[in-house]
Parts: structure tokens; C-alpha cells; sequence
């Protein structure tokens, strides 16, 4: 049981915004999207929820086509707002939920819980409008889950909420996936993604960079980075000689180093001893999703997706 | 059929006459309109009648002739109080119904000097003075002294009084009875046939097409006001949609279709509810005419247009062409308004709509006068045009009820592909935010009701959209 997304292109104008993306988002897990912006993360959202069709590819929840399941399966929070601003809270609550079929008394139901527990309690005669950002952000959650979706999927939900706000939300986010609904949301709030996400992918330009479970991500591209303190010397400034050694961070605590080929932790220490260093940290540490998003997306060479000389690739096979 | 498609028509019909009725500015706007109307109808009668108020003549008769066509001045005195108001301009011989003569005739204080008199018209305060006087070879001699122009019509009621007066006089003196006098003034016998044919030719009695005439007239001008009006609120609220996420939103949660109907019913009824306030206000002052006449001047009101038989007919068939009229234009209008995406180009896009709906108007009212022409009967199938040519062709020409039927039929299919042609628009619309498109181009995105089969890899995809690279990918 799984959304399935599988080698999806979508071009605009001749211009492309995806090429050949797949995805898989196990039922019930909490699935981040990352990518800088232009990425074609929204591209993708929208054709998951058949706003846009794809040009190629396919997209299949549980097998059968994503555009024929029930558009009440389907929660969409979007990136910008998707509220009538001259209406008021409850009342465009109660519409959105009825629209797809619910009775109005559960639906009312839910509208007061709700609306407790994000806090919002006193805004709800009030016009959409009237409210904060972070209060219309509730809202357009509110507006994405009333209509109990299976699959939720949200754009940047997060940006421009402040950390109360923020917390908030999640939290309210964490409620729907312990019901047991499948959450795809896109960011770049790398410790929300660490936080709460099973699994991940990133895009770049289109294309996907990494994709998966984020430990296995991080194991992957871990073993890379070791901290390193030495008593005496707290530049270590031999460090930058060694070939495959990059000095990401130099602070008075440690120094903190990614590897490549052909360098290893073992080599490190070992270098460090025979210099006779005093060593007093020692650690190797996974990657963060911070820096493997930046070193995956900050690499890619300029002739990719997006310029007008390079030609498309010859697309892959369907399969 | 699309899930839950009734009740979702519902809400959204719900939905968008409450965000139009309950603003401000709809309120006011529906409270001025009252307003004018209110005034409209009523202000011509309260001019007309404040107008005639002071037309009451007061004349004071100096008879310094002594025996005027055998009266003494009592008699002289009643007799052109009779004659001077019996000769009111328009009215029947006769004519006793107002309780405020035009002139009121008095006998001045005998003795009076004239000059005295004369001071007092212009002084204001005597109305008018007449002095009778016979001269030497015994015919009478006028004076009428007035504050009112010497040529108003009051003063020529006057003159036509005071020549049959010395006509009778004159009789008088040549010997001649009041008997005799009275058969010399018998009206002669005339006769007055027409050979004009009623002018519409259609059956009707005159009154009748006078009135078919006027609700029809005020129907075509109610239509077009109405469109004109309200199509901008449709076209807006489409954009308003657009140029915010609203209509991925609402795309997901209904049909375009369902949107559409919504969108088109629940609009009009805020504006039917408008323009019933406006009409009921009219009519309401129109009632009233009357009994203000009554209070202000005690006089009749004009004629009351009266409703007979043929024209309640006429007007239900005015009210439902009126109907699937508005429709269309809605439709049409919510269409033009899925081609923009911000909310500063509707007006550009509506634009072609208005060089349709003018002509509409125009051979409309023109038709009203040309009823029978053949281009009025081919023109009245064409749905753009059907609703103010048919409702001037029942109302003032021949129609059957085949023709009426079809031209019903016609338009109801016209208002549903409209309807389906907007909603195709305002879907495929979604893929082109930012840009002001033609027709063509949007309609040929695909449909997305049937989900899309994959395309083999290899190739260009299928019928790519124009449009610029989405932004915010």
C-alpha cells in the first residue's frame, strides 16, 4: 500500500520541470519533500493530486491511478493562500467539509475540536482575512483535513510561522499521522524533516538527487564526518593538506571535518597520532540533512535541467 | 453524474449569494436604487401637480355695461364661471371632476374705480380684473387685466369665452330669443371615421399594445441593465479564484461543472434579488401616484396602465426569456473570465462580450417598431439575441408557439454549452496562471475528467498548453 510515482516528466512550454521523477511513499508514513525553490516540488504535488497531468510516467496510489481515486481521499494544503478571504472561519470550514459529502453535524463537531486545539477557538466568526498569517495557515490545515483524507499533502506549510506557531502545527501534523493517514509535505526546515520524517527525497532542477529512508541516507553518506579536538592545537591546520579532507567547521570545541575518497576516520586518527597530537574528541557523526541537501544540490553541474542549449536526454523507458 | 452533485450546487449556490448580500456596499447600493426609483416615479406627478396648484384663476368682473346678452352681472358672473372652466384645454365639455376650478369668477365691488382695480392686479392682490364696456355703437368692449402673460393659456380660455359672450350679445340685440340663442350654439353633427389600420397589425386592441409596449420596452432595458451589471460580478468572481489558490482548492472538493452552476445561479439570485428590490420599488411608486395626487392637489392621478388578459402572458414569457437571458450572458461572462488571472484583466477580457450584448439591445427596442420585418423573426432564433427579440415579438407581433418552443429549446442548449464551455475554461484555466490567453489555446488542454492513459516514453507529449514556465515550481 503505497503512492507510487514512477518516472514522471512534465514539461512547460518546451521548458521542463520534472524529468523523470519516482517516488515512494509507504501508506501511513510522513514522507518530507525537499528541494531549493524552482525545484518542481509543487509541479509534482500538483500532479499527484491531478491539478496538472504528467506528459509521461504514472501515479498510482495503492495501484489504481492516482486521477481516478476519490478527490475525497485527497488533502491539499497549497503554498499560497487557497481560502476566500471575505469569509468567515467556520462557516468556510463547514463549506469545504460538505462539499465533499460529510454531514454537517460531525463536520461541526470536528470544526470545534479543531479549532480548540490549534487555539483559534475565538477567530472562528471572524473573516479569513482578519486573521494573522499563522492563524490563516491553521485554517487552510483545517480546510486540507476536515474532509478526513487519506492522503494529505502540503506545500512549505511551515514558512513564515513563527516557532510557536510552527510547533503547533506539527504537533497538530503528528495527530493526523497517528490516525494513520500518509503526510506528504515539502520544505526546508531540515530539523522538522530530521525530526519527524521516515523518509525523503530531494530535488534538484527536476530530477531526483536522493531519495529514501533518511537514516539510510544518512548511513550512506555517513561515516563521512568526524569531529576532532586536540589539546594543543585548535586549528589543526595540517588538516588541510590531506587530500579527501574537507574542514567544514572550526570551532574552539572541535573541529568538525567531511571525508572523501580516499580519505577514512581510521586515517584521520591515525594522522592525528602520528603527529602527536593529544586527542580529546573523536567522533564520527552522520551527515546532516543540511549538508548532504547542500552538498547533493549545490554540486550538480550548470549544463542541467532548466538551460536552454542543453538538449533533453532521451527519456527512459516506461517501466 | 459527479458525486453529491445537487446538494454541492446547493452549498456553493449558498455560498455566493451570501458573499454578494452580505456587504456593505450591496445593501447601500440596493437602498439608493430604491431610492431612485421611489423618486423616479414619483417626482414627475408632485412637479406636475405643484406646477398646476397656483393655476387657479381668480377674475374679478367690473360690468360697466349694464344687461350683457340679457344677464344681469349675477348671471354674467355664473355664466363665464361656467363657460371659462367648461373650456378647460383637454378636458370634456363639462368636465366637473376636480374640485379645484381653473377660474374662479366674482362680481368686483360695484362703484369700484377701475384704476383702483388695476393697481390692486398689480399689487398682487387681486388675480385678474375684466372690465366690460359697451361702446357707442353698442358692442361690447373687453378689458382683461392679468399678472399672467398676455399670450398664456389661461388668457386665450379667456378670450374664446369673451367671443362667444359678444357673439351672444350680439344675437341678443338683433332680436333673437335665448331660445334661439341656444339652437344657434348646438354643436353641429360630426362623424370621424379612421382608415388608419391599427398600427401592429396583430389582433390586439390598442390599450392592449400599449401595455405589451410598455412592460416590453421596460423589460429589454431591465435585461440589459441587469447584465451589464451583474456579468462583472461573475467575470470577478472567477478571477478572484484564480489569482489565489481558491480554485485548486475548490477543484478538488467539486466538479468545474458543479462551480460553474453554482457560481451563475447563486450570483443571479443576489442580482434578481436587487433588481426585485429596484422593480418593486418602481411599481410601488407607480401605485402611489394616485393617492399622492389626492393628497397634494385632489386631483386624479394619470390613467393606470391597466393589466389585461393578454398581457399577464406576456409578462411570464418577459420574466423566463428574461431568465435563461441572464443566464447565458452569466455563463458566457464566467467563461471570458477563466481566460484572465488577475483581477485588473477582466475588464479587458468582458470587453468583447459587451459588442455582442449591445446589438442585443439595440434590436431589441428596434424591433418594438418594426415588429413584422423578417429580420426580426430570422434574428429571434440566434440565441444571443432571442431574449429581447422574442420577448418584443410577443409582446407586440405574431408568434407560435412552435417558434416559441424552439426558440426556448435553443436557448436552453446554448445555456448549456456555455456553461460547459466555462467550466472547461475556468478548469484548463488552472495550467496558465499569469498570462492573458485566447480561446483556442486554453480549450485544448486536455480534459482531465477522464484520467489521462500513460503516453509511451519517447517523444514530445501530446497537446502541450501554451503558457509561460509555471512559476513556483
Amino acid at each position: 500500500m503505497s503512492l507510487s510515482v514512477e518516472h514522471v516528466s512534465k514539461a512547460f512550454n518546451g521548458v521542463p520541470a520534472v524529468d523523470d521523477v519516482s517516488l515512494q511513499v509507504p501508506a501511513g508514513a510522513i514522507f518530507g519533500f525537499l528541494g531549493p525553490n524552482g525545484a518542481g516540488k509543487t509541479t509534482t504535488m500538483r500532479m499527484i493530486l491531478n491539478i496538472y497531468q504528467p506528459d509521461r510516467g504514472t501515479i498510482t496510489w495503492n495501484g489504481q491511478p492516482a486521477a481516478s481515486v476519490p478527490r475525497q481521499a485527497w488533502g491539499y494544503l497549497p503554498e499560497e493562500r487557497g481560502l476566500y478571504p471575505k469569509m468567515r472561519v467556520a462557516e468556510q470550514l463547514l463549506f469545504l467539509a460538505r462539499l465533499y459529502g460529510r454531514p454537517r453535524a460531525a463536520v461541526q463537531r470536528d470544526i470545534d475540536y479543531w479549532l480548540e486545539r490549534l487555539q483559534i477557538t475565538q477567530n472562528r466568526t471572524k473573516q479569513v482575512d482578519e486573521l494573522s498569517r499563522g492563524n490563516q495557515q491553521k485554517i487552510q490545515f483545517l480546510a486540507a483535513i476536515l474532509h478526513d483524507p487519506d492522503i494529505l499533502i502540503m506545500d512549505e506549510p511551515f514558512s513564515g510561522l513563527d516557532p510557536v506557531n510552527e510547533q503547533v502545527l506539527k504537533e497538530a501534523l503528528l495527530e493526523i499521522h497517528r490516525r494513520g493517514k500518509t503526510i506528504i509535505f515539502s520544505t526546508h526546515e531540515m530539523s522538522t524533516v530530521e525530526e519527524i520524517c521516515e523518509e525523503i527525497a530531494i530535488i534538484n532542477r527536476g530530477r531526483i538527487v536522493v531519495a529514501g529512508n533518511v537514516r539510510q541516507i544518512k548511513r550512506s553518506a555517513g561515516r563521512k564526518v568526524v569531529l576532532l579536538a586536540l589539546d594543543n592545537d585548535s586549528t589543526i591546520a595540517w588538516l588541510d593538506e590531506l587530500p579527501g579532507v574537507t574542514v567544514a567547521r572550526r570551532g574552539l570545541d572541535y573541529v568538525e571535518l567531511h571525508l572523501s575518497a580516499p580519505a577514512t576516520p581510521a586515517g584521520i586518527l591515525q594522522a592525528a597520532l602520528s603527529r602527536g597530537g593529544e586527542v580529546t574528541r573523536f567522533q564520527i557523526a552522520d551527515p546532516s540533512l543540511n549538508d548532504i541537501f547542500i552538498e547533493r544540490v549545490g554540486g550538480l553541474p550548470a549544463a542541467g535541467l532548466g538551460s536552454a542549449d542543453a538538449p533533453l536526454r532521451a527519456p527512459a523507458p516506461v517501466g | 453524474m459527479a458525486p453529491h452533485t445537487l446538494p454541492n450546487i446547493s452549498l456553493i449556490v449558498q455560498r455566493e449569494y451570501r458573499a454578494r448580500v452580505h456587504k456593505r456596499t450591496f445593501l447601500l447600493g440596493t437602498l439608493a436604487l430604491v431610492v431612485l426609483a421611489l423618486a423616479g416615479t414619483i417626482a414627475p406627478t408632485i412637479i406636475q401637480q405643484l406646477g398646476q396648484g397656483d393655476a387657479q384663476t381668480q377674475v374679478a368682473v367690473l360690468n360697466q355695461a349694464g344687461a350683457v346678452a340679457g344677464q344681469e352681472t349675477a348671471g354674467l358672473v355664473a355664466y363665464l364661471d361656467q363657460s371659462l372652466n367648461a373650456t378647460r384645454p383637454g378636458g370634456a365639455a363639462g368636465a366637473a371632476s376636480s374640485t379645484r376650478p381653473a377660474f374662479v369668477v366674482t362680481a368686483a365691488a360695484s362703484g369700484a374705480a377701475v384704476t383702483t382695480l388695476e393697481q390692486q392686479v398689480k399689487a398682487h392682490t387681486l388675480a385678474s380684473l375684466l372690465v366690460i364696456r359697451r361702446g357707442a355703437d353698442g358692442e361690447l368692449t373687453f378689458q382683461y387685466t392679468t399678472k399672467r402673460d398676455a399670450d398664456s393659456a389661461s388668457a386665450a380660455q379667456v378670450r374664446q369665452t369673451l367671443n362667444a359672450l359678444a357673439a351672444a350679445d350680439r344675437l341678443q340685440r338683433a332680436g333673437l330669443s335665448t331660445a334661439q340663442q341656444q339652437q344657434a350654439f348646438r354643436p353641429a353633427q360630426v362623424t370621424i371615421t379612421s382608415t388608419s389600420s391599427n398600427t401592429f397589425n396583430n389582433g390586439k386592441s390598442d390599450a392592449e399594445n400599449i401595455a405589451s409596449y410598455a412592460i416590453t420596452t421596460a423589460m429589454v432595458v431591465l435585461m440589459y441593465t441587469m447584465i451589464i451589471m451583474y456579468g462583472g460580478w461573475i467575470a470577478g468572481g472567477v478571477v478572484e479564484e484564480k489569482s489565489s489558490r481558491i480554485m485548486e482548492i475548490m477543484i478538488n472538493a467539486a466538479t468545474p461543472m458543479q462551480l460553474m452552476a453554482g457560481k451563475i445561479l447563486g450570483v443571479g439570485a443576489a442580482a434578481l434579488t436587487q433588481m426585485g428590490a429596484l422593480v418593486s420599488a418602481g411599481i410601488l411608486g407607480f401605485l402611489l401616484q394616485g393617492p399622492i395626487n389626492q393628497a397634494l392637489v385632489g386631483g386624479d392621478g394619470p390613467p393606470p396602465i391597466n393589466i389585461t388578459g393578454s398581457a399577464v402572458p406576456l409578462l411570464l414569457f418577459a420574466l423566463l426569456f428574461f431568465l435563461l437571458g441572464f443566464a447565458l450572458y452569466s455563463a458566457l461572462y464566467a467563461g471570458l473570465g477563466s481566460l484572465v488571472s488577475r483581477p485588473e484583466e477582466v475588464g479587458q477580457a468582458v470587453g468583447p462580450l459587451q459588442l455582442v450584448l449591445l446589438p442585443a439591445y439595440l434590436l431589441g427596442i428596434a424591433a418594438l417598431s418594426a415588429i413584422n420585418e423578417p429580420w426580426v423573426q430570422a434574428l429571434s432564433f440566434v440565441p444571443v439575441f432571442t431574449p429581447t427579440l422574442m420577448i418584443a415579438r410577443i409582446g407586440v407581433g405574431h408568434v407560435s408557439a412552435p417558434e416559441i418552443l424552439l426558440a426556448i429549446g435553443l436557448l436552453l442548449v446554448s445555456i448549456g454549452g456555455a456553461v460547459f464551455l466555462a467550466a472547461r475554461l475556468y478548469r484548463n484555466g488552472v495550467l496558465h496562471y499569469g498570462q492573458r490567453l485566447g480561446v483556442w489555446s486554453v480549450l485544448r488542454g486536455r480534459n482531465p475528467s477522464r484520467p489521462t492513459p500513460p503516453l509511451p516514453g519517447g517523444g514530445p507529449g501530446g497537446s502541450l498548453p501554451q503558457g509561460p514556465a509555471a512559476k513556483g515550481l
